[in-house]
């Protein structure tokens, strides 16, 4: 194995020692923690470009995600919902460096990092860590799971076999996959959707990373099993100091494990704020309509149900006010010729809706 | 699907099985066939009277006949099994590796890589493969290298279409987005996730070019193109087509068309199950 660094001799090499692996070591204490953000999107903006051709039909250009700013503070999940195509996913392929951003710009711990390749794209990529949505998507069939864990080690030269090796058993016990010798010879297909999932997010902690990324992680499994990977993520959280973007269009889900809370329309951010503020206060019609969604625990409370009219508007639209203002059910005229902005209307809390903004006057 | 899977698809088909028992007949004589041939090829045997034994039936002295010259036809057959072998083999192998190349990379990168491709495959289509062969062998004359070249000049374009085809069914799967999240290189990605995803597809279409490059071989010889110094099955039939022998002695020329027949079906049988299970389409209801 090619040198990783010095191996201090008067130290007793410990298997699972992460520093040791040339892993960095979590800092568990929040009295150094400094305020950047550990990621940070400033107007994040993905079109599709559709085609014009003389050959073929035309095919619009998709706005999937337009001009949605948002930031992760070290150490706290920040919880991005709205339904299906809103563009979470777009939204966090771009800060995951998936996907090129068509504008705007993304910043890692103050650096911007919209346009970088190379060594300082693979720092970034040892430092972000991504769960997907799909468990049984997520690992190559062919690989072994502890091949796949160990994936990163190997991109990033990391140990040597052996310490790879150990790495992998100690991931594999944190994230509640025991015995470890046992999962560490498993298949993909030998495993239930859950404890690949639980695999997933071993192999997003495997390098030490201090943000992950998780994109609707809990959607595709059974209820029963859900709970126990937002109990490991929540851990995980604790124990690393782990900074979150956590994907979901299930409000309790976000409840749960969310600090802060960005609810997403069309591809735009239409609140933002405390988890408590957004989900309690639901200033956003919108918002409102989601929250109604949610099932309650008692089958006899009877809620009156939030309407909201028509379908989802096509994302290749031009609409020039509210992206919501054709099915929103409390929208006037100024909805309809003015796209609001997002205004802080409490300490930290966003929205941008017209209902919120003093200076508009949506009903008479 | 594993190696494994790949095995138990074959040994469950009786077809594939014979196959490949016939085929191993032909790779026992490619290898063997100079040290068991009976009769230098090109000898003119005589007979016990001490004539030229010419055009004699199949006998124990020469089991599939002689030709017009006396040549023993058995011996003919079983060194044209080596020709027609290697060059198949060659061909199969240079067409299955450009194949899978610009496959890989078309499906992977898309753009102007897949366009590019695709446009070329689409051209190929275009062109007839043995006019082109002829034309080519006439360019840089016959010889044992420049056969295979004008064999294996078009063997790529069916599986280059099929490998991309693949390759586009994984690009979009989660594990790579997860390889690429790690940090994982394009080269990383294709050569540890998806080649090894897509080789299945390739070794079906490993048996398919070697049998059509058989039949590509004894084309161009039938129709004197070929290396005019190889002993190969085409050379056979041309000399028995030239001398009318398809009346007057049939086994000359049913010893050579035998073996092109037996040796391709043989390929074809033995990767029917593999390509069933790569094409769930072909499968028969059972």
């Amino acid at each position: 194995m090619k040198a990783e660094g010095a191996m201090p001799v008067d130290r007793q090499p410990v298997d699972n020692d992460p520093e040791l692996l040339g892993l960095p070591v979590a800092q568990r204490s929040d009295s150094n923690a400094s305020r950047t953000p550990v990621i940070e999107a400033r107007e994040l903006t993905k079109v599709f470009t559709g085609s014009k051709s003389i050959f073929r039909r035309n095919v619009d250009d998709i706005r999937a995600v337009t001009k949605v700013s948002l930031h992760v503070d070290p150490g706290s999940v920040l919880g991005l919902a709205g339904e299906s195509g809103c563009g979470k996913s777009v939204t966090a392929e771009m800060l995951a460096k998936l996907q090129e951003p068509t504008s705007g710009s993304i910043s890692y711990r103050g650096e911007d990092i919209t346009h970088v390749g190379g060594a300082r794209l693979s720092t970034f990529r040892r430092k972000v860590g991504m769960v997907f949505q799909s468990p049984f998507d997520s690992m190559n069939p062919r690989w072994k799971i502890a091949d796949a864990i160990s994936e990163p080690l190997r991109i990033h030269k990391v140990g040597d076999r052996s310490e790879r090796r150990s790495a992998v058993m100690e991931m594999l016990e944190r994230v509640g996959l025991r015995p470890a010798e046992y999962y560490i010879e498993r298949y993909p297909h030998e495993l239930s959707g859950g404890e690949l999932q639980r695999a997933a997010v071993a192999r997003a902690l495997i390098l030490g990373p201090d943000l992950v990324i998780a994109d609707e992680p809990t959607t595709m499994l059974d209820v029963s099993v859900r709970a126990g990977i937002l109990n490991l993520l929540k851990r995980m959280r604790d124990e690393e100091n782990l900074a979150m973007l956590f994907i979901s269009h299930d409000l309790t889900t976000l409840s749960y494990l969310c600090d802060r809370v960005a609810i997403m329309y069309l591809g735009r951010v239409v609140e933002m704020g405390p988890a408590a503020g957004v989900l309690g206060e639901r200033l956003h019609p919108y918002t409102n309509a989601l929250a109604a969604a949610v099932p309650l625990e008692d089958p006899d409370l009877i809620r009156p149900p939030v309407p909201i009219i028509g379908d989802l508007s096509s994302a290749s639209a031009t609409t020039q006010g509210c992206a919501f203002a054709p099915r929103c059910p409390a929208g006037g005229r100024v909805c309809e010729e003015e796209a609001p902005e997002l205004l802080e209307v409490r300490e930290g809390h966003y929205v941008a809706c017209h209902l919120h903004d003093d200076s508009k006057v949506v009903k008479q | 699907m594993t190696r494994d899977d790949m095995l138990r698809a074959i040994l469950r088909d009786k077809m594939a099985v014979l196959g490949i028992l016939i085929f191993a007949v032909f790779i026992f004589a490619a290898i063997f066939g100079s040290g068991l041939a009976p009769y230098d090829p090109q000898e003119m045997t005589r007979s016990a009277s001490g004539s030229v034994a010419a055009l004699e039936p199949p006998s124990l002295a020469h089991p599939f006949g002689t030709t017009n010259l006396g040549r023993d036809v058995f011996s003919q057959v079983l060194l044209g099994a080596r020709t027609a072998l290697t060059i198949g083999f060659i061909a199969a192998v240079v067409g299955v590796t450009i194949a899978t190349i610009l496959g890989l990379l078309a499906g992977y990168f898309g753009g102007w890589v897949d366009n590019l491709v695709t446009r070329a495959v689409e051209f190929s289509y275009t062109i007839p493969a043995e006019p082109l062969a002829v034309i080519i062998l006439a360019v840089l004359g016959p010889s044992f290298t420049t056969v295979i070249l004008a064999i294996s000049v078009l063997a790529w374009r069916q599986p280059t279409r099929v490998v991309r085809n693949q390759v586009l069914t994984l690009r979009n799967r989660q594990f790579l987005k997860a390889a690429r999240v790690s940090g994982a290189s394009h080269t990383r990605i294709l050569v540890q996730h998806i080649f090894p995803l897509t080789l299945p597809v390739s070794l079906v279409f490993f048996p398919v070019e070697f049998g059509s490059a058989i039949i590509a071989e004894s084309v161009i010889s039938f129709l004197g193109f070929g290396d005019p110094t190889s002993t190969s099955w085409g050379v056979i039939l041309r000399r028995s087509f030239q001398e009318g022998a398809l009346q007057s002695a049939w086994w000359w020329t049913f010893s050579a068309g035998t073996a092109i027949t037996l040796a391709t079906a043989a390929l074809y049988f033995s990767v029917r199950p593999l390509e069933e299970v790569v094409n769930p389409r072909l499968r028969s209801r059972r």
